[in-house]
């Protein structure tokens, strides 16, 4: 999944459309989504796919690196597209076109806005506990992400995972998830007395400024309105 | 492993929608059973567990092309309600990386919920009468399979619409080729003949369709119970406390 690559390419990242702000690159993406929903036109789908493309591109993300991400929904879409088209080279085209563009799209977005500013704009649609759900899954990962590293350096060290062998590989993960889980669990425990300490209630992790227009937010607005325009005409 | 990996796009707006709404109930009962509970105390275990659900799916399981989703897992440590929440969570975390389209993620919860749900309560049923692994081997290859039941069940609901698409899109090229009055003495036998062609090709998709997903989503399913089978009476040997049925029945014997 590459979460932390992504994160740090988020984060890192100083091109304008990571200037821009997660509620304008949301617009896009959902006009991107919706383009990709309704329309069945072949060439406005691949335009729009050459467009995010390059915003990628222009926003400095490494495609060489994330390509796997775009290659994901491609190979079920082609899977999806050969059990369900047969033979016809038009409908799966389209479909593999439609999920290139979509992945695109969003790999767009959380590659060049930091993840936390997304959860911050869909905590005005969900309830809080879940918007705290959403921040303290995406903080938790990136602990365990660290120890599971080193606990799969071990076992690849110790000679507990084979490529071939699915019942040692099995035993050995459950065996170094099961460590992990419970140093995480009481990691929770510790976190959960944090909490209380500090006054807990649900919504106030995200307290505070959200949301600041800038004039960096033209380029999602004007992208998604060149493909909405596209797609009127076409 | 019974998620939909169906891309953005395919399905017509009706059916996503609908998972969208269903998703939308489910999590509105879940948080309204949660609050019941010790929120502030619940919370950063299922931050955690949310974490690790994403973090056992990214362990490479040799050449076998099925990853772990410990669904069942998290529902008995969590709970049946905060386990949807956990799935709701993991879901839109895999959307936004493109595994899983994000107009399917409805559906998706809806699915991964079920297994969630049966999960939880077959081996809250089980965990008294039989051994713990019994337990939680049958409670997670029941939910499993009733859940890439559920999906195959989806996919043929909205396999239609594909066919749809499709013949929406080769109508559009051939409107403009012919006038509306030339195409008019054809209607009526074109609509039967592709109506029943539509019927013998949707069968035949979904038939093709089945043979792809049910063994793979077989071994997934084994390779998911040893797992959760694995780390449950782990679990059990360390920190019994933390097994969601347990507390409840500590509760009640309290």
């Amino acid at each position: 999944m590459h979460l932390a690559d992504i994160d740090y390419l988020a984060f890192q990242g100083n091109s304008l459309w990571h200037k821009a702000s997660a509620l304008s690159k949301l617009f896009f993406t959902l006009v991107i989504i919706c383009v990709v929903v309704i329309s069945r036109e072949l060439p406005l789908l691949l335009f729009t796919l050459a467009l995010t493309l390059a915003l990628l591109v222009l926003a400095g993300v490494p495609l060489r690196s994330f390509c796997h991400l775009l290659l994901y929904p491609a190979l079920f879409a082609s899977i999806f597209a050969f059990s369900r088209l047969g033979t016809s080279w038009v409908g799966a085209a389209l479909v593999l076109v439609k999920s290139l563009t979509a992945a695109t799209a969003l790999i767009l977005l959380i590659t060049t806005t930091c993840i936390p500013a997304i959860f911050g704009c869909l905590r005005l649609l969900l309830p809080p506990l879940i918007a705290d759900a959403l921040l303290l899954t995406y903080r938790s990962f990136f602990t365990l992400l660290g120890q599971l590293g080193s606990f799969m350096t071990a076992l690849r060290l110790k000679g507990g995972y084979a490529p071939l062998k699915i019942m040692l590989n099995l035993r050995s993960a459950a065996g170094a998830l099961g460590v992990l889980l419970i140093h995480s669990l009481e990691a929770s425990e510790r976190m959960h007395r944090v909490l209380v300490l500090r006054g807990y209630r649900p919504g106030i992790i995200f307290a505070g400024k959200w949301y600041r227009p800038t004039w960096y937010d033209l380029g999602p607005v004007l992208g998604a309105l060149v493909v909405l325009f596209g797609a009127v005409l076409v | 492993m019974s998620h939909l990996h169906i891309p953005d796009g395919v399905i017509a707006p009706v059916w996503f929608i609908c998972g969208y709404l269903g998703m939308a109930a489910l999590l509105t009962l879940a948080v309204r059973q949660v609050s019941r509970e010790e929120v502030a105390s619940k919370i950063p275990r299922l931050g955690v567990l949310s974490a690790f659900m994403l973090l056992a799916m990214n362990i490479p399981l040799g050449f076998i092309p099925t990853h772990l989703n410990l669904t069942v897992l998290a529902a008995i440590l969590l709970g049946p309600w905060l386990g949807v929440i956990a799935v709701f969570v993991v879901n839109l975390l895999l959307a936004l990386v493109g595994h899983g389209g994000i107009t399917v993620m409805g559906l998706n919860v809806l699915v991964l919920s079920s297994e969630a749900l049966l999960g939880y309560y077959l081996f809250a049923a089980l965990r008294q009468r039989v051994r713990l692994e019994l337990a939680t081997a049958t409670a997670t290859v029941v939910a499993l399979t009733a859940s890439l039941a559920l999906m195959i069940g989806i996919v043929g609901l909205t396999q239609i619409d594909l066919l749809w698409l499709l013949q929406e899109h080769q109508h559009g090229q051939e409107a403009e080729t012919q006038t509306a009055a030339t195409m008019a003495p054809q209607i009526e036998g074109d609509v039967q003949e592709s109506e029943a062609e539509g019927r013998h090709s949707q069968h035949t998709s979904l038939n093709r369709f089945v043979m792809l997903v049910v063994p793979i989503g077989m071994v997934g399913i084994v390779l998911e119970a040893i797992a959760v089978t694995l780390l449950t009476s782990f679990i059990l040997k360390v920190r019994p406390d933390l097994i969601a049925c347990q507390d409840r029945q500590t509760e009640k014997g309290e």
